[in-house]
Protein backbone atom coordinates (compact mmCIF):
# COMPACT_ATOMS: atom_id res chain seq x y z
CA UNK A 1 0.00 0.00 0.00
CA UNK A 2 1.17 3.34 -0.89
CA UNK A 3 0.45 6.69 1.51
CA UNK A 4 -0.53 10.12 -0.20
CA UNK A 5 -1.08 13.48 1.59
CA UNK A 6 -2.98 16.48 0.15
CA UNK A 7 -2.42 20.11 0.36
CA UNK A 8 -5.15 20.74 3.07
CA UNK A 9 -3.28 17.61 5.04
CA UNK A 10 -5.82 14.90 4.00
CA UNK A 11 -4.04 11.27 3.81
CA UNK A 12 -4.91 8.21 1.70
CA UNK A 13 -3.43 5.20 1.50
CA UNK A 14 -4.03 3.42 -1.54
CA UNK A 15 -3.41 0.59 -3.57
CA UNK A 16 0.32 0.11 -5.66
CA UNK A 17 -2.06 -0.60 -8.86
CA UNK A 18 -3.93 2.42 -8.42
CA UNK A 19 -1.02 4.68 -7.17
CA UNK A 20 1.16 3.79 -10.27
CA UNK A 21 -1.15 5.39 -13.02
CA UNK A 22 0.41 8.35 -11.54
CA UNK A 23 3.58 8.59 -13.33
CA UNK A 24 4.43 11.07 -10.78
CA UNK A 25 3.85 8.63 -7.86
CA UNK A 26 5.37 6.15 -9.80
CA UNK A 27 8.40 7.73 -10.27
CA UNK A 28 8.72 8.75 -6.77
CA UNK A 29 7.85 5.42 -5.54
CA UNK A 30 11.03 4.04 -7.73
CA UNK A 31 13.14 7.12 -6.70
CA UNK A 32 12.83 6.58 -2.68
CA UNK A 33 12.14 2.37 -2.70
CA UNK A 34 9.92 -0.08 -1.35
CA UNK A 35 11.06 0.53 2.29
CA UNK A 36 9.98 4.06 2.56
CA UNK A 37 6.55 4.34 4.89
CA UNK A 38 6.57 8.04 4.61
CA UNK A 39 3.65 9.50 2.88
CA UNK A 40 3.84 11.04 -0.35
CA UNK A 41 3.08 14.79 -0.28
CA UNK A 42 1.54 16.18 -3.09
CA UNK A 43 1.40 19.69 -2.20
CA UNK A 44 -0.74 20.90 -5.54
CA UNK A 45 -4.05 18.73 -4.91
CA UNK A 46 -6.76 19.24 -2.33
CA UNK A 47 -8.31 16.25 -0.48
CA UNK A 48 -11.90 16.73 -2.07
CA UNK A 49 -9.62 16.55 -6.23
CA UNK A 50 -7.50 13.75 -4.88
CA UNK A 51 -10.54 11.77 -3.84
CA UNK A 52 -12.13 12.26 -6.82
CA UNK A 53 -8.56 11.26 -8.78
CA UNK A 54 -8.33 7.87 -6.35
CA UNK A 55 -12.26 6.86 -7.46
CA UNK A 56 -10.92 7.51 -11.23
CA UNK A 57 -7.94 5.65 -11.41
CA UNK A 58 -9.37 2.72 -9.15
CA UNK A 59 -12.49 2.55 -11.62
CA UNK A 60 -10.13 2.16 -14.17
CA UNK A 61 -7.28 -0.43 -12.58
CA UNK A 62 -8.02 -3.31 -14.25
CA UNK A 63 -7.94 -1.73 -17.83
CA UNK A 64 -6.02 -3.65 -20.28
CA UNK A 65 -2.52 -1.85 -21.38
CA UNK A 66 -3.83 0.99 -24.13
CA UNK A 67 -2.99 -1.03 -27.58
CA UNK A 68 -0.77 1.11 -29.72
CA UNK A 69 -2.01 3.89 -31.65
CA UNK A 70 -4.03 3.09 -34.77
CA UNK A 71 -2.66 6.05 -36.83
CA UNK A 72 -5.23 5.71 -39.53
CA UNK A 73 -7.96 6.14 -37.00
CA UNK A 74 -9.24 9.58 -36.10
CA UNK A 75 -9.06 10.24 -32.45
CA UNK A 76 -12.12 12.64 -32.10
CA UNK A 77 -13.63 13.72 -28.58
CA UNK A 78 -16.87 11.34 -29.03
CA UNK A 79 -15.23 8.29 -28.37
CA UNK A 80 -16.13 8.51 -24.47
CA UNK A 81 -16.41 5.77 -22.40
CA UNK A 82 -19.92 5.62 -20.29
CA UNK A 83 -19.07 5.41 -17.02
CA UNK A 84 -16.03 8.32 -17.61
CA UNK A 85 -19.22 10.31 -18.81
CA UNK A 86 -20.94 10.20 -15.40
CA UNK A 87 -17.77 10.71 -13.68
CA UNK A 88 -17.05 13.62 -15.17
CA UNK A 89 -21.01 15.05 -14.23
CA UNK A 90 -19.04 17.55 -12.29
CA UNK A 91 -19.37 21.39 -11.83
CA UNK A 92 -16.88 23.66 -13.62
CA UNK A 93 -14.61 24.35 -10.76
CA UNK A 94 -13.96 20.32 -10.07
CA UNK A 95 -13.72 19.72 -13.41
CA UNK A 96 -10.89 22.14 -14.19
CA UNK A 97 -9.22 20.99 -10.68
CA UNK A 98 -9.15 17.64 -12.22
CA UNK A 99 -7.49 18.62 -15.48
CA UNK A 100 -5.28 20.32 -13.49
CA UNK A 101 -4.58 17.37 -10.80
CA UNK A 102 -4.19 14.99 -13.73
CA UNK A 103 -1.55 17.04 -15.44
CA UNK A 104 0.67 17.87 -11.93
CA UNK A 105 0.15 14.01 -11.27
CA UNK A 106 0.96 12.66 -14.80
CA UNK A 107 -1.77 10.54 -15.35
CA UNK A 108 -2.79 11.06 -19.25
CA UNK A 109 -6.03 9.19 -19.57
CA UNK A 110 -7.77 11.57 -16.64
CA UNK A 111 -6.22 14.47 -18.73
CA UNK A 112 -7.51 13.50 -21.95
CA UNK A 113 -10.83 12.97 -20.74
CA UNK A 114 -11.33 15.98 -18.81
CA UNK A 115 -10.07 18.15 -21.82
CA UNK A 116 -12.67 16.37 -24.22
CA UNK A 117 -15.04 16.76 -22.19
CA UNK A 118 -14.30 20.35 -21.75
CA UNK A 119 -13.82 20.56 -26.07
CA UNK A 120 -17.21 18.57 -25.88
CA UNK A 121 -18.99 21.24 -24.01
CA UNK A 122 -17.46 24.10 -26.74
CA UNK A 123 -18.10 22.18 -29.62
CA UNK A 124 -20.96 23.41 -31.89
CA UNK A 125 -21.82 26.54 -30.08
CA UNK A 126 -21.48 30.19 -30.80
CA UNK A 127 -19.01 32.17 -29.52
CA UNK A 128 -20.94 33.96 -26.93
CA UNK A 129 -22.80 30.79 -25.77
CA UNK A 130 -19.20 29.36 -24.96
CA UNK A 131 -18.39 32.57 -23.32
CA UNK A 132 -21.52 32.46 -20.96
CA UNK A 133 -20.89 29.07 -20.37
CA UNK A 134 -17.46 29.77 -19.09
CA UNK A 135 -18.06 33.01 -17.55
CA UNK A 136 -15.01 34.61 -20.12
CA UNK A 137 -14.91 37.99 -19.96
CA UNK A 138 -14.51 39.64 -23.36
CA UNK A 139 -11.47 41.91 -23.10
CA UNK A 140 -11.19 42.77 -26.71
CA UNK A 141 -11.97 46.07 -27.36
CA UNK A 142 -14.68 46.70 -29.80
CA UNK A 143 -12.29 47.35 -32.27
CA UNK A 144 -10.06 44.56 -31.78
CA UNK A 145 -12.99 42.16 -31.37
CA UNK A 146 -14.43 43.37 -34.87
CA UNK A 147 -11.23 42.95 -36.10
CA UNK A 148 -11.39 38.96 -35.37
CA UNK A 149 -14.57 38.90 -36.29
CA UNK A 150 -13.69 39.92 -39.89
CA UNK A 151 -10.78 37.53 -40.13
CA UNK A 152 -12.97 34.77 -38.85
CA UNK A 153 -16.12 35.51 -40.91
CA UNK A 154 -15.24 32.76 -43.02
CA UNK A 155 -14.98 30.36 -40.40
CA UNK A 156 -17.91 31.26 -37.90
CA UNK A 157 -21.14 29.99 -39.23
CA UNK A 158 -19.55 26.46 -39.14
CA UNK B 1 -8.54 32.21 -0.65
CA UNK B 2 -7.81 30.92 -3.56
CA UNK B 3 -9.56 31.89 -6.78
CA UNK B 4 -11.80 29.42 -8.55
CA UNK B 5 -10.03 27.34 -11.03
CA UNK B 6 -11.73 28.46 -14.58
CA UNK B 7 -11.13 27.99 -18.35
CA UNK B 8 -9.28 31.13 -18.35
CA UNK B 9 -6.96 30.28 -15.63
CA UNK B 10 -5.51 27.11 -16.16
CA UNK B 11 -1.73 27.14 -17.75
CA UNK B 12 -1.89 28.15 -21.56
CA UNK B 13 -0.73 23.85 -22.18
CA UNK B 14 -3.78 22.41 -20.83
CA UNK B 15 -6.16 25.37 -22.32
CA UNK B 16 -4.37 24.39 -25.73
CA UNK B 17 -4.75 20.09 -24.91
CA UNK B 18 -8.57 21.63 -24.67
CA UNK B 19 -8.73 22.93 -27.91
CA UNK B 20 -6.59 20.39 -29.50
CA UNK B 21 -9.74 18.27 -29.71
CA UNK B 22 -11.29 20.81 -32.17
CA UNK B 23 -10.87 20.98 -35.38
CA UNK B 24 -8.24 23.80 -36.71
CA UNK B 25 -11.39 25.73 -38.37
CA UNK B 26 -13.87 25.41 -34.95
CA UNK B 27 -9.98 26.07 -32.86
CA UNK B 28 -9.60 29.56 -35.17
CA UNK B 29 -13.63 30.57 -34.02
CA UNK B 30 -12.79 30.59 -30.70
CA UNK B 31 -10.01 32.77 -30.74
CA UNK B 32 -12.76 35.64 -30.83
CA UNK B 33 -13.48 34.33 -26.64
CA UNK B 34 -10.94 36.27 -24.96
CA UNK B 35 -7.30 37.77 -25.39
CA UNK B 36 -5.53 34.84 -23.23
CA UNK B 37 -7.52 31.85 -25.42
CA UNK B 38 -6.52 34.17 -28.78
CA UNK B 39 -3.15 33.47 -27.40
CA UNK B 40 -3.08 29.91 -27.07
CA UNK B 41 -4.51 28.88 -29.81
CA UNK B 42 -2.80 31.33 -32.07
CA UNK B 43 0.64 29.76 -30.98
CA UNK B 44 2.49 28.39 -34.12
CA UNK B 45 3.64 24.80 -32.27
CA UNK B 46 -0.06 24.54 -31.06
CA UNK B 47 -1.39 25.35 -34.83
CA UNK B 48 1.03 22.46 -35.86
CA UNK B 49 0.09 20.26 -33.85
CA UNK B 50 -3.79 20.65 -34.08
CA UNK B 51 -3.46 20.70 -37.79
CA UNK B 52 -1.69 17.54 -37.98
CA UNK B 53 -3.80 15.62 -35.74
CA UNK B 54 -6.55 16.71 -37.33
CA UNK B 55 -5.60 17.38 -41.43
CA UNK B 56 -3.74 14.26 -42.24
CA UNK B 57 -6.64 11.67 -41.50
CA UNK B 58 -9.05 13.61 -43.28
CA UNK B 59 -6.63 14.48 -46.51
CA UNK B 60 -5.91 10.49 -46.59
CA UNK B 61 -9.78 10.21 -47.55
CA UNK B 62 -9.94 13.18 -50.09
CA UNK B 63 -6.24 12.48 -51.38
CA UNK B 64 -5.74 10.76 -54.13
CA UNK B 65 -3.27 7.84 -54.54
CA UNK B 66 -0.64 9.74 -55.93
CA UNK B 67 -0.10 12.96 -53.37
CA UNK B 68 2.09 14.52 -55.90
CA UNK B 69 -0.69 15.55 -57.87
CA UNK B 70 -3.64 17.35 -56.69
CA UNK B 71 -6.64 17.72 -59.25
CA UNK B 72 -10.35 17.70 -59.45
CA UNK B 73 -12.23 18.11 -55.89
CA UNK B 74 -10.73 19.92 -52.87
CA UNK B 75 -11.11 18.40 -49.38
CA UNK B 76 -12.44 21.03 -47.15
CA UNK B 77 -8.95 21.70 -46.05
CA UNK B 78 -7.88 22.56 -49.24
CA UNK B 79 -10.50 25.33 -49.32
CA UNK B 80 -9.32 26.51 -46.25
CA UNK B 81 -5.55 26.93 -47.30
CA UNK B 82 -6.64 30.43 -49.45
CA UNK B 83 -8.59 31.86 -46.14
CA UNK B 84 -6.36 31.11 -43.18
CA UNK B 85 -4.63 33.48 -41.47
CA UNK B 86 -0.67 33.14 -42.57
CA UNK B 87 0.60 30.62 -39.88
CA UNK B 88 -1.83 28.65 -40.94
CA UNK B 89 -1.35 28.93 -44.46
CA UNK B 90 2.85 28.34 -43.81
CA UNK B 91 2.37 25.13 -41.61
CA UNK B 92 -0.20 23.45 -44.13
CA UNK B 93 1.89 23.93 -47.29
CA UNK B 94 4.90 22.52 -45.41
CA UNK B 95 3.41 19.98 -43.89
CA UNK B 96 1.08 18.65 -46.77
CA UNK B 97 1.66 20.36 -50.34
CA UNK B 98 5.60 20.65 -49.89
CA UNK B 99 6.06 17.96 -52.58
CA UNK B 100 3.32 18.46 -54.81
CA UNK B 101 4.04 18.89 -58.12
CA UNK B 102 0.54 19.89 -60.09
CA UNK B 103 -2.54 21.71 -58.41
CA UNK B 104 -5.03 21.93 -60.44
CA UNK B 105 -7.72 23.49 -59.24
CA UNK B 106 -9.95 25.61 -62.03
CA UNK B 107 -13.50 26.53 -61.48
CA UNK B 108 -13.74 25.08 -57.66
CA UNK B 109 -15.20 27.88 -56.23
CA UNK B 110 -12.05 28.99 -54.22
CA UNK B 111 -12.54 32.34 -52.37
CA UNK B 112 -9.68 34.32 -50.79
CA UNK B 113 -6.11 34.99 -52.14
CA UNK B 114 -3.26 33.28 -53.47
CA UNK B 115 -1.45 32.23 -50.05
CA UNK B 116 2.32 34.08 -49.89
CA UNK B 117 2.83 30.16 -48.24
CA UNK B 118 3.01 28.98 -51.80
CA UNK B 119 6.13 29.33 -51.82
CA UNK B 120 7.03 26.75 -49.99
CA UNK B 121 5.83 24.54 -52.94
CA UNK B 122 9.20 24.30 -54.64
CA UNK B 123 8.06 21.23 -56.34
CA UNK B 124 5.76 22.55 -58.14
CA UNK B 125 5.63 22.33 -61.72
CA UNK B 126 1.84 22.97 -62.71
CA UNK B 127 -0.31 25.93 -61.02
CA UNK B 128 -3.53 26.35 -62.14
CA UNK B 129 -6.08 28.18 -60.20
CA UNK B 130 -8.30 29.75 -63.41
CA UNK B 131 -11.71 30.62 -62.84
CA UNK B 132 -12.19 30.80 -59.07
CA UNK B 133 -12.81 33.89 -56.92
CA UNK B 134 -9.48 34.73 -55.93
CA UNK B 135 -8.18 38.21 -54.77
CA UNK B 136 -5.87 40.28 -53.74
CA UNK B 137 -2.08 40.55 -54.93
CA UNK B 138 0.23 37.72 -56.60
CA UNK B 139 2.34 37.15 -53.95
CA UNK B 140 6.02 37.62 -54.64
CA UNK B 141 7.08 34.16 -53.10
CA UNK B 142 5.88 33.04 -56.55
CA UNK B 143 9.36 33.54 -57.69
CA UNK B 144 10.21 30.85 -55.15
CA UNK B 145 8.25 27.94 -57.14
CA UNK B 146 11.34 28.27 -59.96
CA UNK B 147 10.36 24.49 -61.03
CA UNK B 148 7.10 25.92 -62.14
CA UNK B 149 5.95 24.92 -65.96
CA UNK B 150 2.60 26.59 -66.00
CA UNK B 151 0.88 29.36 -63.84
CA UNK B 152 -2.60 29.84 -64.53
CA UNK B 153 -4.59 32.28 -62.47
CA UNK B 154 -6.75 33.49 -65.16
CA UNK B 155 -10.24 34.70 -64.46
CA UNK B 156 -10.08 35.68 -60.69
CA UNK B 157 -10.05 39.37 -59.34
CA UNK B 158 -6.65 39.35 -58.43
CA UNK B 159 -5.31 42.81 -58.22
CA UNK B 160 -2.16 44.66 -57.75
CA UNK B 161 0.90 43.86 -60.19
CA UNK B 162 2.76 41.45 -61.82
CA UNK B 163 5.81 40.92 -59.56
CA UNK B 164 9.31 41.23 -60.54
CA UNK B 165 9.97 38.04 -59.21
CA UNK B 166 8.01 36.43 -62.11
CA UNK B 167 11.55 36.38 -63.61
CA UNK B 168 13.09 33.59 -61.48
CA UNK B 169 10.94 31.44 -63.39
CA UNK B 170 13.05 30.01 -65.51
CA UNK B 171 11.34 27.28 -66.58
CA UNK B 172 7.74 28.90 -67.22
CA UNK B 173 6.38 28.00 -70.49
CA UNK B 174 2.32 29.01 -69.81
CA UNK B 175 1.76 32.66 -67.93
CA UNK B 176 -1.93 32.93 -67.77
CA UNK B 177 -3.20 35.93 -65.93
CA UNK B 178 -6.00 37.57 -68.40
CA UNK B 179 -9.26 38.30 -66.84
CA UNK B 180 -8.35 40.14 -63.68
CA UNK B 181 -7.68 43.24 -62.50
CA UNK B 182 -4.21 44.01 -62.49
CA UNK B 183 -2.53 47.12 -62.35
CA UNK B 184 1.01 48.55 -63.23
CA UNK B 185 3.50 47.50 -65.96
CA UNK B 186 4.84 44.28 -67.34
CA UNK B 187 7.93 43.69 -65.39
CA UNK B 188 11.41 43.65 -67.85
CA UNK B 189 12.61 40.59 -65.63
CA UNK B 190 9.74 38.76 -67.67
CA UNK B 191 12.60 38.51 -70.42
CA UNK B 192 14.25 35.97 -68.11
CA UNK B 193 11.72 33.96 -68.46
CA UNK B 194 13.10 32.38 -71.92
CA UNK B 195 11.45 28.74 -72.34
CA UNK B 196 7.56 31.29 -72.18
CA UNK B 197 5.89 30.18 -74.93
CA UNK B 198 2.45 31.71 -74.06
CA UNK B 199 1.95 35.33 -72.49
CA UNK B 200 -1.39 35.98 -71.64
CA UNK B 201 -2.31 39.06 -69.95
CA UNK B 202 -5.21 41.18 -71.58
CA UNK B 203 -8.31 42.31 -69.67
CA UNK B 204 -6.79 44.20 -66.82
CA UNK B 205 -5.89 47.34 -65.92
CA UNK B 206 -2.06 47.19 -67.29
CA UNK B 207 0.19 50.44 -67.61
CA UNK B 208 3.67 51.45 -68.70
CA UNK B 209 4.93 50.14 -72.25
CA UNK B 210 5.95 46.42 -73.68
CA UNK B 211 9.44 46.17 -72.04
CA UNK B 212 12.53 45.97 -74.72
CA UNK B 213 13.60 42.83 -73.37
CA UNK B 214 10.45 40.88 -74.08
CA UNK B 215 12.87 40.34 -77.52
CA UNK B 216 14.78 37.53 -75.56
CA UNK B 217 11.28 35.24 -76.10
CA UNK B 218 12.30 33.42 -78.13
CA UNK B 219 9.94 30.35 -77.59
CA UNK B 220 6.80 32.49 -77.40
CA UNK B 221 4.08 32.12 -79.57
CA UNK B 222 1.44 33.51 -78.21
CA UNK B 223 1.86 37.38 -76.89
CA UNK B 224 -2.23 38.67 -75.64
CA UNK B 225 -2.17 41.56 -73.89
CA UNK B 226 -5.44 42.92 -75.57
CA UNK B 227 -7.92 45.17 -73.33
CA UNK B 228 -5.53 47.02 -70.77
CA UNK B 229 -4.02 50.43 -70.70
CA UNK B 230 -0.69 49.44 -72.01
CA UNK B 231 0.77 52.52 -74.11
CA UNK B 232 4.37 53.26 -75.78
CA UNK B 233 5.30 52.09 -79.05
CA UNK B 234 5.58 48.57 -79.88
CA UNK B 235 9.51 47.67 -79.30
CA UNK B 236 11.29 46.79 -82.11
CA UNK B 237 12.56 44.07 -80.55
CA UNK B 238 9.54 42.40 -81.40
CA UNK B 239 11.21 41.03 -84.88
CA UNK B 240 12.89 38.65 -81.81
CA UNK B 241 10.00 36.76 -81.49
CA UNK B 242 10.89 34.20 -83.96
CA UNK B 243 8.44 31.48 -82.52
CA UNK B 244 5.72 34.27 -82.29
CA UNK B 245 2.14 33.28 -84.21
CA UNK B 246 -0.75 35.28 -81.85
CA UNK B 247 0.00 38.67 -81.34
CA UNK B 248 -3.24 40.78 -79.95
CA UNK B 249 -2.81 44.27 -78.68
CA UNK B 250 -6.20 46.10 -79.17
CA UNK B 251 -7.65 48.05 -77.05
CA UNK B 252 -4.65 49.54 -75.42
CA UNK B 253 -2.92 52.90 -75.53
CA UNK B 254 -0.76 52.26 -78.09
CA UNK B 255 0.99 55.16 -80.07
CA UNK B 256 4.09 55.45 -82.98
CA UNK B 257 4.48 53.53 -85.71
CA UNK B 258 3.54 49.73 -86.40
CA UNK B 259 6.93 48.11 -87.28
CA UNK B 260 5.45 46.43 -90.05
CA UNK B 261 9.21 45.33 -91.49
CA UNK B 262 9.50 43.58 -88.18
CA UNK B 263 6.03 41.98 -88.16
CA UNK B 264 6.64 40.65 -91.69
CA UNK B 265 9.62 39.55 -90.85
CA UNK B 266 8.02 36.76 -88.61
CA UNK B 267 7.30 33.76 -90.73
CA UNK B 268 4.77 32.12 -88.04
CA UNK B 269 2.88 34.99 -87.12
CA UNK B 270 -0.60 34.17 -88.24
CA UNK B 271 -2.66 36.48 -86.13
CA UNK B 272 -2.37 40.45 -85.19
CA UNK B 273 -4.69 42.20 -84.12
CA UNK B 274 -4.13 45.74 -83.39
CA UNK B 275 -6.97 47.84 -83.34
CA UNK B 276 -8.39 50.49 -80.67
CA UNK B 277 -5.18 51.80 -80.46
CA UNK B 278 -3.33 55.58 -81.34
CA UNK B 279 -0.85 54.12 -84.05
CA UNK B 280 0.04 56.93 -86.21
CA UNK B 281 0.36 54.27 -89.70
CA UNK B 282 -2.87 52.42 -89.47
Amino acid sequence: MVKITSSDNQEFTISKEIANQSVLIKNMLEDVGESDDQPIPLPNVSGAILQKVIEYATMHKDDPPPAPEDETKLKTSEDIEERDKEFMQLDQGTMFEIILAANYLDMKNLLDLGCKTVANMIKGKSVEEVRKLFNIVNDFTPEEEEQIRKENEWCEDR
Amino acid sequence: MKQRTTLTNLPSELVQSIFNNLDPTQALKFRRLCKYIHRCVSDPFFIWTNMIRFVDVTEIMHQSKNRLWLNGTLSPYNINWFQWPETHQCIYAYTRFRNVQRILWSGCGILGSIPSAIGFLDQLQWLDLENNGLEGPIPREIGCLVNLVEFTVSRNRLTGSIPNEIGYLVKLKVLSVHHNELSGGIPDEIGLCVELEYLAAGFNALTGSIPATIGHLQKLQVLALENNQLNGSIPREISNLVSLCYLTLEMNCFVGTIPRQELDSLKRLRVVLLDGNQFSNV
